[in-house]
């Protein structure tokens, strides 16, 4: 293994069909209209010296090292802002040449420290390359440079250093920021000897706007912008090319080693999800992998009152198994199940689904996307055929018209957000559908032409009064209907959605949005051009979820804005595998590739390789499991890398639910919340510690590729398979790559999936089969998965959750950029010094009303159960709304939402609860006495440090 | 909204029915009937049975009601037994074959 180094051609690829052939240094070349001769070079080998120029830039022109000469044109043109031409001849090496480029070597030199050999970036410096190509032998002007001295460093962010006094001034992270990252927190300060990065207005990185996305730090060509972790270990020797663990957008990264220790994860430029970019999660926060509290030997104990006994694998696990053949013998096959994870691999998922299906004996399987985006499933698979997004990532560059609901990409989906951004700066339009004035609204350089700012609970009302003016305006792509949908269902629902009470105006008293308002971005939507919806969370968890995507679907279909490049449906996932764990068949109903589990003939085949009969009954959702606990008639449960009890809703439900159980088995790298309530801990594995595949929200199954033995002994689909031997179900894979053979065998949609293809392709989308052996980017291309889209009406049915007087506000809950989900990663990382607590965001207006300032305590309450936090006052919020995340246990925002849910899925309804908002003098008795619970739950047998809960 | 789990079950139904009633060509009760036979576990449908035998549906609306009428007639019927695994009076499940 070595260090992968991918090739930089200086300047981005042009998208023109039409070729150019010119001469380079006697060799004839072809490249796209449009391509520099820098790159054009570059394509044939040739690497012109450069400094200010890189591939993930715009030229430039500033370093004026890579000077060409051009037949019949005078002067010597930067070869990085000059486009080829039909028949140029181009000299790339010239005495005239390489006389101008060491004079410009020189002076960069001159104003350049020359301590090399200390340098966090020797050997990885491209000053240093640049001196070397160009021959610099002297420096007339001497060493002392006037930026040397006394210029500090700024080490405020916990990642990355900025040492002035290394800058060569060529902007490359200026440059990024603005055209990569979309932030725009960089500038040059100064001019001449005293020009100098600057964060915002001469501030430290860590006080500016700068969201550490690290794009400066990959652009900048010396050591000015270093990560910590290099200046402390050293440059990198070898690398391997896997993907980020967080969230659903699946950056590709080069995990750069020195040995078994990772010295940083540089986004991959050849990642077709990312291409090159990262955000502070992915970059920057994988130190949770070495941290204290990671647990790494599997513990036992009869009671949750108890303190766990560290023990060896061999009698965790046959604790485990001989537990749940006890309940089983004495409750019957259906008291028990299992929750797959999002966060693990496919493969892993599959072998959890398996166990559950073919050990257990029943369907009682889930997994988080129950309180994600199941309803996407639901919805998507009504109206289309299928559970997954439309499009790639990629087709978002040819889009016209952006309308985002309830999704909040720059801190949710960071690296989508931005190329969002990107193609908004490059002129196309913006709706933004969400009660918050979220980032998208406004930003630098991106503006939306209509907030659309909806009261929580209303999506349905908007999105069918926006289908209304569609169709009473005439705006129907009739031709794509007639050919592509079921008619009769059109006509079904076009007179439904005419009706009057459909319209903006009646609509306007459920949603609070201006008719006028919404009429214009639903003509903006219907004739801008290319339309792509994207949504997230805001959309699905909703008592009516899966109705709202329908309503998405429909509003799609009517447009004609489906089967092309810049179009689509998009769902937005949440974490990095919840696209693949769906796939895989973790809900209670389904067998991997969507099929229902009362399918005979599906049933046949998984039963004939497994060896085991398949119920053909659906089981228990993760609500209904913990009804059932509670109930009485389900009492063992093995979840795997997810904290249900700090993500679910009503947290005083779901801890009757866990205290119910007579085994309740954890698979985690932490004793997270639902620990607590845990008989036997497994210890799991890092995504850095394990082979297998990711599916990201666009379908796209990319490798994931271990780089460090795992620390607690075992990949994660190991411990599954040791549980299923343990319980008499033989499991006797060696190797992921051949749960991925058993899966293609027994999916259709991934029947051209196997780890060489991927090892090939570097990522599929599915479905990839005999008819599309290379994947598919975009689906329904010709006709829909369920062949004709079928139309649904979507009647307004207004939440049961209602404000009034005693809870005169409605919550709604996210989350935001640093952090990830239950924050058990993040929070174990330097990433807490932007987001060390949960806080209720709340209206100007109604903090004063209540008497309440800027960074209070305050007592969040609801029907369900109440919480205190620190108060926020922000005009992001509409007055009567507030907001919060849920990514600290001390705060349990989850103890405040309630057991409502979307009628199809039941997905919770996180979205809208009615609350009261009031002062406080600090955390309640509840979070109090959990706080001790915890400390009690989390004692070690033999260990004197508790571990800490946050 | 009440933590009853045979109240939550009803509500979960009238929830149900709120969306296949509007659907125009569609036999709401049938709809719903099939939903739940779709994707809530068989001790979910028993119990909501068992719901309208002791008192006769309460809570149920219209369609809800004829769609859990729908259930109750089905398990009656000595040929709904599924093909693979049959319900076991405790909540368990023992294998058919």
């Amino acid at each position: 293994m070595s260090l992968i180094q991918e090739t930089d051609y200086g300047t981005p690829r042009s998208k023109s069909e039409e070729m150019v052939t010119l001469t380079i240094d006697g060799v004839e070349v072809s490249v796209p209209a449009g391509t520099s001769i820098m790159r054009a070079a570059m394509e044939m080998g040739t690497e012109i010296p450069k400094l200010c120029a890189t591939d993930m830039l715009d030229s430039f022109g500033s370093c004026r090292l890579c000077l060409v000469e051009i037949e019949g044109k005078a002067g010597t043109p930067a070869s990085c802002t000059t486009e080829v031409g039909p028949g140029m001849v181009v000299h790339t090496q010239t005495d005239r040449l390489k006389r101008l480029r060491k004079g410009v070597m020189e002076l960069y030199i001159s104003e350049h420290p020359l301590d090399c050999l200390t340098c966090s970036a020797n050997g990885d410096c491209e000053l240093q390359d640049q001196a070397g190509a160009v021959g610099l032998r002297d420096v007339r002007y001497g060493y002392d440079g006037k930026k040397h001295p006394n210029s500090g460093v700024d080490e405020s962010n916990p990642y990355f250093t900025y040492e002035p006094a290394k800058c060569i001034v060529c902007s490359r992270c200026v440059r990024a920021c603005e055209e990569v990252q979309g932030t725009f927190a960089l500038t040059i300060a100064g001019r001449g000897f005293d020009s100098r990065v600057s964060a915002s207005m001469e501030e430290a990185f860590m006080d500016s706007e700068c969201v550490s996305c690290g794009a400066c730090v990959q652009a900048c060509p010396t050591a000015t912008l270093n990560e910590k972790s290099v200046i402390d270990i050293g440059t990198p020797e070898h690398s391997v090319v896997t993907t980020c663990a967080y969230c659903g957008v699946g950056c590709a990264f080069k995990a750069e080693m020195r040995g078994e220790e990772v010295v940083r994860m540089l986004p991959y430029k050849d990642g077709k999800a990312n291409r090159g970019h990262s955000c502070v999660k992915g970059r920057f926060a994988w130190g949770y992998a070495s941290h204290k509290d990671r647990i790494t030997k599997p513990m036992i104990r009869e009671k949750v009152t108890d303190p766990w006994q560290e023990c060896s694998w061999e009698e965790a696990i046959e604790f485990a198994a001989n537990k749940f053949k006890g309940i089983q013998e004495k409750y019957g096959k259906g008291a028990v199940g299992g929750i797959t994870s999002s966060r693990c691999t496919n493969e892993e998922t599959y072998l959890v689904q398996k166990l559950v299906r073919a050990a257990f004996g029943n369907n009682n399987v889930d997994t988080c996307a129950r309180v994600c985006h199941s309803p996407t499933g639901y919805g998507l698979k009504t109206t289309f055929g299928t559970s997954a997004g439309t499009q790639d990532f990629d087709s978002v560059e040819y889009t016209d018209v952006i309308m985002v609901i309830g999704a909040n990409p720059t801190d949710g989906h960071p690296v989508f957000g931005s190329r969002m951004k990107k193609r908004l700066r490059d002129g196309a339009k913006l709706i933004v559908a969400d009660p918050r004035k979220i980032d998208l609204v406004e930003s630098p350089h991106v503006k939306a032409d209509h907030h659309l700012q909806l009261t929580p609970g209303t999506n349905v009302a908007l999105l069918t009064s926006m289908a209304h003016v569609v169709v009473t305006e005439g705006l129907v792509n009739e031709s794509f209907v007639r050919e592509r949908c079921d008619w009769d269902d059109f006509q079904e629902w076009a007179s439904f959605v005419a009706e009057d009470r459909n319209s903006p105006e009646n609509m306007e008293q459920y949603t609070g949005v201006p008719a006028e308002t919404l009429r214009g971005a639903a003509r903006l939507y219907a004739t801008g051009g290319n339309a792509a919806i994207y949504y997230g969370l805001g959309v699905t968890e909703h008592s009516q979820g899966s109705t709202t995507v329908m309503a998405i679907a429909n509003l799609a279909m009517a447009t004609g804005n489906i089967g092309r490049e810049g179009v689509g449906v998009n769902p937005l996932r949440g974490q990095n595998n919840v696209q693949g764990s769906c796939d895989m068949g973790s809900f209670p109903h389904e067998l991997p590739g969507y099929r229902h589990v009362s399918n005979d003939q599906v049933r046949e085949l998984f039963e004939e390789l497994w060896g085991r009969p398949v119920d053909n009954e659906p089981g228990l959702r993760i609500p209904n499991m913990m009804d059932a606990a509670v109930e009485g008639t389900f009492k063992g449960l093995y979840v795997q890398g997810e904290d249900i009890l700090q993500s679910d809703p009503d947290t005083k439900h779901m801890v009757a639910g866990l205290s119910s159980l007579e085994c309740l088995i954890v698979q985690d790298l932490f004793l997270i919340e639902t620990a607590n309530y845990a008989h036997v801990f497994l210890p799991g594995s890092t995504f850095l510690e394990k082979n297998g595949t990711f599916t990201n929200a666009e379908r796209r199954i990319q490798p994931v590729r271990k780089v460090i033995a795992p620390k607690n002994g075992y990949e994660d689909w190991e411990i599954t398979q040791l549980l299923a031997n343990a319980l008499g179900y033989p499991m006797n894979y060696s190797h992921p790559s051949e749960i991925m053979d058993e899966i293609a065998a027994l999916t259709p949609t991934f029947e051209g999936v196997s780890f060489d293809k991927l090892d090939k392709e570097g990522s599929i989308q599915w479905p990839c089969n005999e008819m599309a052996p290379e994947g598919t980017p975009v689906m329904h291309v010709d006709e829909f998965v369920r062949g004709k889209g079928k139309f649904v009406i979507t009647e307004y049915v207004p939440t049961d959750e209602k404000s009034g007087p005693r809870f005169p506000l409605l919550l709604t809950t996210g989350r935001i950029l640093s952090q990830y989900n239950v924050g058990a990663q993040t929070r174990r990382t330097a990433n807490s010094e932007w987001h060390e607590e949960d806080v209720l965001e709340i209206h100007p207006h109604d903090a004063e009303q209540r008497g309440i300032r800027d960074l209070d305590w305050v007592k969040l309450q609801s029907r369900s159960g109440g919480t205190t936090l620190r108060a926020k006052i922000s005009e992001r919020m509409a007055p009567g709304v507030v907001y919060t995340t849920f990514h600290h246990p001390k705060t349990q925002a989850n103890v405040v939402t309630t057991d409502f849910s979307d009628w199809a899925t039941n997905c919770p309804e996180y979205k809208v609860t009615a609350v009261q908002v009031m002062p406080s003098n600090g955390p309640s008795e509840w979070q109090e006495e959990y706080d001790e619970f915890t400390r009690k739950s989390r004692r070690i047998a033999g260990t004197p440090e508790v571990i800490a809960a946050e | 909204m009440s933590h009853s789990h045979v109240d939550r079950l009803v509500y979960m139904t009238n929830q149900i029915k709120d969306y296949f009633k509007y659907q125009r060509d569609a036999d709401a009760a049938e709809e719903i009937a099939d939903h739940l036979r779709l994707f809530w576990d068989p001790r979910m449908r028993r119990q909501i049975i068992e719901h309208l035998d002791k008192t006769g549906g309460e809570g149920l609306e219209g369609p809800a009601l004829k769609a859990i009428e729908l259930l109750r007639d089905e398990h009656k019927d000595p040929e709904y037994l599924p093909t693979t695994a049959k319900c076991d009076p405790s909540g368990g499940r023992e294998d058919a074959n």
